[in-house]
């Protein structure tokens, strides 16, 4: 059955974003043509800052986007009118849960991406290669002395660290909009609580970590670069401890839906 | 063989009200029931409850013997009294949603009933009237082979002439062992095809019995009855 919820989330989301993605594409392309072509004739200027200022708002909106539909997603297809047809289907809740999350997974990584190679498309010259690729060999050639051999091991960590985090504060605003329809009346305003509640909580715990683990490795920070295992152990225990508070999340968001479900 | 759908002292509590106060009921297999009561009696939350929408504040609803959940979902087809379509899908595009996630429902059934009542599949459901959409949800609903249907207000928004259409593809569809709730306050309608009466007032049921007891004994119509139960 997550296949087909997974199927339909994806039908029911892509029609809001391909047409952005494409758009975006598109306006990329212009603004390309539009950057290496200069006028001092305000007729001709025109078109090229509508041009600009249209891309800059495509952008700003297509990250606002990826934030708002998750959002409405989760709480109107679920937890509004929609829901009646959701949760009459003979699926769990998680499977629910877990479509919602991988889709908006997807399409915020999709984001990401698009976005960047859209700044490609718009920038990327012979000179600008060199430039950037100058810039990469520098960064290379600061970074490499200091890990050494452990450089790709602790980019993958890094990498690990940010999709579990990404994932984990997805999980949140599902739990905070969940917690939010337990408050039968200002669901909004207990969805806000909630979240800034959650995210206190988050907070606390993380910093109470780190304490731990500073007070448990005196002298750490005494040199200027801590030692290689210590920055494993920073890397991984905050990506567990992510992948702890997402489990978590996940736990309280699914109770609710299963057992605390009350749409009005 | 268990009842399909029985309450042992249901409650629901809501912040501000008793919605069931303690309700007591079992439907039998094989029948068309009527639930009847004014508004706000408790109609629609235990209906809610029975498709698992609703959580009971105290007490136990099942569905052939299990609480709601994916077996009773399996089982159950509900129309509430809301439109719950999903706004953006052609009508087309509904029907394969509905075949893929129930496996008893009939396509076929489904675009029969369209033709009939000439809506047309390629339509996007944004488009439609309130009365056409209430046509398409009940269709969808009614192209289940299900043991239990659940109909909120099945009648409540539609015109005269498709009412009856509604009516009798309700009662030639229903197989022998499934029974059908139908809730409502427009009894006149359908008091012809009732098979059973529950009477719900103030979240309680004050009346259970079947419509030939109630024309031999009390020598009333259930409209009538209804009338003097519910005086205001």
């Amino acid at each position: 059955m997550l296949s087909k919820l997974l199927k339909y989330e994806y039908k029911a989301t892509a029609r809001i974003f391909v047409p952005l993605y494409i758009a975006l594409l598109v306006f990329s392309i212009i603004n390309r043509f539009f950057l290496s072509y200069e006028t001092n004739n305000v007729f001709l200027s025109i078109p090229l800052v509508i041009g600009k200022l249209s891309y800059a708002m495509l952008i700003i909106a297509i990250v606002v986007l990826s934030l708002v539909i998750m959002i409405q997603r989760y709480y109107k297809n679920l937890l509004s009118e929609e829901g009646y047809l959701m949760f009459t289907l003979p699926v769990r809740s998680r499977d629910h849960i877990i479509s919602k999350l991988v889709v908006s997974f997807t399409w915020n990584i999709a984001t990401i991406v698009l976005v960047i190679g859209s700044l490609m498309i718009l920038l990327v010259t012979p000179e600008n290669l060199v430039m950037i690729k100058e810039a990469l060999t520098q960064a290379w050639n600061e970074i490499q002395p200091v890990f050494g051999s452990n450089v790709f091991l602790i980019g993958l960590e890094l990498a690990a660290l940010m999709i579990v985090g990404f994932i984990c504060s997805i999980l949140m605003i599902y739990t905070a909009i969940s917690i939010g329809q337990l408050v039968t009346k200002h669901k909004l305003l207990g969805s806000f609580g909630a979240y800034i509640g959650l995210n206190f909580i988050t907070q606390t715990v993380s910093s109470i970590m780190v304490a731990i683990a500073g007070f448990a490795s005196p002298g750490i920070f005494d040199s200027a670069t801590p030692p290689i295992w210590f920055i494993h152990a920073i890397l991984l225990g905050s990506a567990v401890m992510s992948v702890v508070f997402c489990v978590g999340y996940f736990i309280v968001t699914n109770y609710i839906l299963t057992r605390k479900l009350n749409l009005e | 063989m268990n009842p399909i759908l029985e309450c042992r002292e249901l409650v629901k509590h809501f912040p501000a009200s008793i919605a069931l106060a303690g309700v007591n009921l079992s439907l039998n297999r094989g029948r068309i029931v009527g639930l009847l009561g004014p508004n706000g009696s408790g109609k629609s939350t235990l209906i809610k409850l029975a498709n698992g929408l609703l959580t009971p504040t105290m007490g136990k609803i099942l569905i052939d013997g299990n609480a709601p959940g994916i077996e009773s979902k399996k089982i159950v087809s509900y129309l509430p009294e809301r439109t719950y379509l999903n706004d953006w899908m052609r009508v087309s595009e509904m029907i394969a949603f509905f075949k893929d996630f129930y496996e008893n429902f009939d396509d076929k059934k489904a675009y029969e009933m369209l033709t009939r009542l000439n809506i047309n599949p390629k339509d996007k459901l944004k488009t439609m009237s309130k009365g056409t959409k209430e046509k398409v949800q009940l269709i969808l609903v009614m192209s289940r082979q299900a043991d239990l249907y659940l109909l909120d207000e099945p009648i409540g928004g539609v015109d005269p002439a498709a009412r009856d259409y509604i009516l009798n593809t309700i009662i030639s569809n229903y197989s022998e062992n499934a029974t059908m709730v139908i809730s409502t306050h427009l009894i006149a309608d359908i008091e012809q095809v009732l098979d059973d009466v529950v009477f719900i007032s103030q979240g309680q049921i004050v009346l259970s019995s079947s419509v030939d007891e109630i024309r031999e004994k009390q020598g009333k119509s259930i409209d009538g009855l209804f009338r003097e139960v519910f005086k205001c």
